[in-house]
């Protein structure tokens, strides 16, 4: 028991939660990229602004990754990308572009959905009292549409902390790729595995949190 | 005198059979309540978001003081013409004050501290001071329509264009609104009104169309007495 704990403190949860940070950084970078990439992709494929190009390119875009697992997209950015622009990526780089990407394609259909759902009213309120397209699709559109895809973003969130266990693949060492690593040292695959679901636990438990706090408090 | 004129305006949209509007002509005088009375369906809601710029496909042409409406910059339209929608569209996510604040911030560039009182005063006078801070869902349907004529009026707009206004009011709600409009008249806004209610009609207008299958049928205050008795 007394060996469990020791093994436990010392052994493995100090480099699983140095490893839960990269997964974080991987995650949270991921998603910013992923949330600014989905807003624009999201509002110029929205009824009210598509331009007929754009939006066949983002539909393009969007089923070619909604259509391939990450698995793979991640090793195509981590290995044949720099093949095609001669333009070198760390691991976690690649990692980020990764979640960045996939993630943008699900918000930009989140986004677009939640912008369609919104009366035209809203829109024609706006244009009657004399607001541009921009101010809005920022001051009138965009509070409600994300108000309303406020859960389903979350949720994505959470998804993405749990898919970035793919980036073990390319050997950033996250969080499943340790807890992997330390099992190969110390052979305690149960004891390791079950710290390493906690943590995922954890982190996705307090998105759940405190996006509900903020679903309550807008 | 007239504060709008239409001629000879026409409107059919894409993907109907039949026309909406057929050669209408009308006018809007200054200072008074126009009536667009009708069936469901017969234009009126048409007519009068031509007349808000809601619609510009159409043919013929709608003057406001001499000046094609089409031709109206922005500002000077929101200006000229304030268009309360038979749901409001109130902007859900702002507070009733906010509602009324935020078109003169964005659209004329006033900081709040300028138009705060002016837009306080106005609520007040539509009964609405105690509801300053609440959010459109806290409403019921008679003070939401309360916000949207503030909200209009706000932009200083010298008409009021109104879609079937008393559709979901109680009878005590449709009498303030008929007092309101009356003061309204008194500030010098003008107004115009699609509605099917006789009731409320009957008790407000002083300048009446009668609409059938997107054409005037009838500018006659008289025929309009006669059908609403005859119903």
């Amino acid at each position: 028991m007394i060996d469990s704990i020791e093994l436990l403190i010392f052994t493995i949860l100090p480099p699983l939660l140095k490893a839960s940070i990269i997964t974080l950084q991987a995650s949270i970078f991921g998603a910013i990229f992923g949330s600014i990439g989905g807003l624009c992709f999201g509002v110029l494929n929205s009824d009210r602004i598509k331009i007929k190009i754009i939006s066949v390119l983002i539909g393009l875009y969007v089923i070619i990754v909604r259509g391939t697992p990450m698995f793979v997209q991640i090793l195509f950015v981590y290995f044949a990308l720099p093949e095609m622009t001669h333009v070198n990526v760390s691991p976690i780089m690649a990692g980020i572009i990764t979640i960045g990407l996939n993630s943008s394609a699900y918000l930009s259909e989140v986004v677009r959905g939640s912008i369609n759902s919104l009366p035209n009213g809203q829109w024609e309120s706006a244009e009657v009292l004399g607001y541009t397209r921009y101010q809005t699709i920022r001051h009138i559109i965009l509070p409600q549409a994300l108000k309303n895809a406020l859960p389903v973003i979350t949720n994505e969130f959470s998804t993405l902390v749990k898919e970035s266990s793919v980036l073990m693949i390319i050997g950033v060492p996250e969080l499943v790729k340790t807890s992997r690593d330390i099992v190969a040292r110390e052979l305690r695959p149960i004891q390791i595995y079950l710290v390493t679901a906690f943590i995922y636990f954890v982190i996705t438990g307090s998105i759940a949190f405190f996006t509900k706090r903020l679903e309550r408090k807008i | 005198m007239s504060l709008i004129i239409g001629r000879n305006v026409s409107l059919k949209y894409f993907n109907s059979a039949l026309p909406a509007l057929i050669d209408v002509n009308f006018k809007i005088p200054i200072g008074r309540i126009t009536l667009f009375m009708g069936k469901s369906g017969s234009g009126k809601t048409s007519l009068l978001r031509c007349i808000a710029n809601l619609v510009t496909n159409y043919t013929g042409d709608i003057v406001f003081n001499n000046c094609s409406i089409k031709k109206l910059s922005r500002s000077v339209r929101v200006r000229s013409i304030g268009f309360v929608a038979q749901q409001f569209n109130l902007f859900p996510h702002l507070t009733v004050l906010e509602n009324c604040l935020q078109p003169q911030q964005l659209v004329f560039g006033y900081s709040r501290s300028m138009i705060e009182e002016k837009t306080l005063l106005l609520l007040n006078s539509l009964g609405l001071e105690n509801f300053t801070d609440r959010r459109i869902h806290q409403l019921s349907g008679g003070q939401m329509q309360r916000v949207a004529i503030a909200r209009a009026l706000c932009m200083d707009a010298q008409a009021l264009l109104m879609d079937e206004p008393t559709s979901s009011l109680d009878p005590e709600s449709t009498a303030q609104l008929r007092d309101i409009l009356l003061s309204l008249l008194e500030k010098g806004v003008s107004i115009a009104i699609s509605s099917h209610d006789m009731l409320f009609a009957k008790s407000i207008f002083d300048h009446c169309y009668f609409i059938e299958s997107g054409r005037i049928l009838e500018e006659s205050t008289d025929h309009i007495r006669r059908y609403m008795q005859a119903s």
